[in-house]
């Protein structure tokens, strides 16, 4: 079934047009809710959500994006949702003991090392999942930045708007998301030494 | 971070999302280049934060791997019909 078809026929109510889009489009969008929402019942409300939306709103779908960009899209955004209604104010962990310190001459307190193998561990699965863990180990204020804009690849524009936050805020916070992350990884990837 | 001076690691680190970017001017890049030509530390931290950013992207290829459990798109079916 082409897109085209398949956009006709979800607009027709065709039942296998559906059956389609669930099978082609589900499971991606089921990883998409993973990365944002740390349980899976919660993930896997967030991908009953988008659905709903993408059901209520095929009719609206003009066609000027790829439908996979247009579903994904909504997928990130009942993502967001879910974690906006989970979020609450005042309960989240500093993320200041994972920044890189400083002496007061402005030098670095531990110095850093290079990392080895990482080239050849791009593909490995077992990397893959350390990177998961850390990124759910950051505070969610910030992954959440993290995952719009070096993930999704948001503009720092479009994430302050889906997130209601100055874009000074988006810089500040992926800066320190990043370097965050970076001193989580630091020690699985400097054992590869 | 002032324009054409040296600067200590912590300025070059808390710039370096603009530097990993090409967000900076010819003078501040001139300043962290210098920087990095006498540190080896901010070398292999700079270095780290890239790579840092490239093992965020490796998680997109989960997404073609990943399937919708039986029991949840039979439920997503259902809800479409209600």
């Amino acid at each position: 079934m082409s897109e085209m078809e398949l956009i006709q026929g979800l607009r027709a109510g065709d039942n296998d047009a559906f059956e389609v889009l669930i099978k082609t489009y589900g499971g991606r969008m089921l990883s998409v809710a993973r990365r944002f929402l740390r349980n899976e019942d919660d993930a896997r409300d967030a991908v009953q959500d988008a659905f709903i939306s993408i059901f209520r709103s095929i009719g609206a779908f003009e066609g000027h994006a790829l439908l996979a960009t247009w579903i994904h899209r909504i997928a990130v955004n009942a993502a967001l949702m879910k974690l906006r209604s989970l979020s609450r104010r005042g309960d989240e962990e500093s993320i200041e003991p994972l920044l890189p310190r400083f002496r007061s001459d402005g030098h670095q307190i531990e110095s850093s090392v290079p990392w080895h193998g990482v080239d050849e561990a791009l593909e490995s699965e077992e990397l893959r999942h350390t990177v998961r863990e850390a990124i759910e180990k950051l505070p969610p204020s910030h992954r959440v930045v993290l995952l719009l804009r070096d993930i999704e690849e948001l503009t720092p524009e479009e994430t302050a708007e889906s997130l209601g936050i100055t874009r000074t805020a988006v810089k500040v916070r992926l800066h320190r998301g990043r370097q965050a992350l970076r001193t989580l990884l630091d020690p699985h990837l400097k054992e590869r030494r | 971070m002032t324009e054409q001076k040296s600067i200590t690691c912590e300025e070059f680190i808390g710039a370096l999302d603009e530097y990993v970017a090409g967000d900076m001017s010819d003078g501040r890049r001139s300043a962290a280049v210098e920087h990095l030509l006498g540190c080896r530390s901010c070398v292999a931290y700079e270095e780290s934060y890239r790579r840092t950013i490239e093992l965020e992207k490796q998680l997109t290829r989960d997404d073609l791997r990943t399937s919708l459990p039986v029991e949840l798109a039979r439920e997503i079916e259902r809800q479409r019909k209600v």
